[in-house]
């Protein structure tokens, strides 16, 4: 019996290293390390700057995990297999939302693009600002314009930013107004905004 | 204005446990004076507009990967010098305001610029190892419309001990190495 019992669990965990190992690989085929260099080489540099009490706790934490993994690999494997079905259209999604600084919450009012344009010289004394539309800003206009289709609506906006808290233990810098308001042109198609201009920022 | 006290290899915890580093400032000149601006006015440019420039961070400090010098003259806030690293087929080449801005070497006028700069000034009261967190005896704060300054104000955050060092400083970072 209880040699039935140390075979069963010799299989168990032999089944488990075979399917971790298929589980590794398809991790490497599907998520490619798409980071660049720089980045590569960035995180390499901040993890050598790891003391060995650090690098000695995540050995450890690795090898538990590691163990645990096996114990549980009929559930692991089920996760990671959930997880590269699902990943990427979840990626997606989330550089769709992220492409833009303007959200729908964010839109003012509809305008003309000739007026905008029309209203939109930088004046310099110096001359240290260039004098088509939008100065320094201009070939952001340009693009805006580019992208818009007949049907597009063209909406100014403006971001809501946020105010530091100072109140309490906080002794953060004392702003007056909120911080990260950004102003500018968003071009909605049906109801989704599909390009942006910025032209005020802090 | 700005002193290393040392450039260890060593990246510091921050209070909250997060890894992180102090950032270098930039540089405003205010009413003649050299003061560090905490503060990122060319930030969204380069996002937007510059876009395609790959700018490259040479060390932990400076993660956005350049330093302006601004200025304020008769109200107005300039972009008038800037030292980026971008990284190229060769390597990492430094480049200048001019490349950023062919047509104005010399000087831009910020006109896209609207809301608070923030500059300390006076003894440290506390360091804080991370963005522009570290707090200072004073804070000078630039209200800017446009591009065009409207007003001035300086707020006292207390008083630093006697052997306090003065002037915005950075205590330690990583530099990574020239490709």
């Amino acid at each position: 019996m209880t040699n039935d019992l140390w075979r069963w669990l010799a299989i168990y965990y032999c089944i488990g290293v075979v399917l971790v190992f298929i589980g590794r690989q398809l991790v490497k085929v599907f998520h490619k390390d798409n980071r660049s260099d720089f980045v590569k080489s960035a995180l390499a540099a901040l993890e050598e700057d790891k003391t060995p009490q650090q690098k000695r706790r995540e050995f450890f934490k690795s090898v538990a995990t590691g163990s645990l993994i096996l114990v549980v690999w009929p559930f692991a494997f089920a996760v990671l297999i959930n997880e590269l079905k699902k990943k990427p259209q979840a990626a997606s999604k989330e550089d769709d939302a992220s492409k833009f600084t303007c959200e729908k919450k964010d839109l003012i009012e509809i305008l003309n693009p000739l007026e905008v344009e029309a209203g939109a010289k930088v004046i310099d004394p110096k001359k240290r600002v260039s004098e088509l539309p939008f100065g320094h800003l201009n070939r952001g206009w340009k693009n805006l314009r580019k992208q818009m289709k007949p049907g597009d609506v063209m909406w100014s906006f403006k971001t809501s930013g946020y105010l530091p808290k100072n109140s309490g233990e906080h002794k953060g810098p004392q702003y007056e107004s909120p911080r990260n308001i950004i102003q500018g042109f968003a071009l909605v198609r049906g109801r989704e905004i599909v390009g942006e201009f910025l032209t005020q920022w802090d | 204005m700005l002193s290393l006290e040392s450039e260890t290899l060593t990246a510091f915890k921050s209070k909250t446990g997060a890894k992180m580093t102090a950032q270098i400032a930039e540089t405003m000149i205010y009413k003649g004076e050299e003061l560090s601006l905490c503060d990122e006015p060319l930030h969204y440019y380069l996002q937007t507009i510059a876009k395609d420039l790959k700018l490259e961070a040479p060390s932990t400090a400076l993660w956005r990967g350049y330093v302006g010098t601004w200025t304020i003259e008769d109200d107005r806030l300039y972009l008038v010098k800037l030292k980026g690293y971008i990284s190229t087929d060769s390597g990492t080449a430094e480049i200048e305001l001019g490349d950023v801005f062919p047509d104005y070497p010399d000087g831009v006028f910020a006109h896209w610029y609207t809301g608070e700069l923030r500059c300390p000034m006076g003894g440290l009261l506390e360091y804080v190892h991370g963005g522009y967190a570290s707090r200072y005896e004073m804070d000078l704060f630039l209200k800017i419309d446009k591009g065009v300054l409207l007003s001035d104000r300086i707020v006292n955050n207390g008083n630093a001990e006697p052997n306090a060092p003065h002037g915005y400083r950075i205590n330690a970072m990583t530099t990574f190495g020239k490709k």
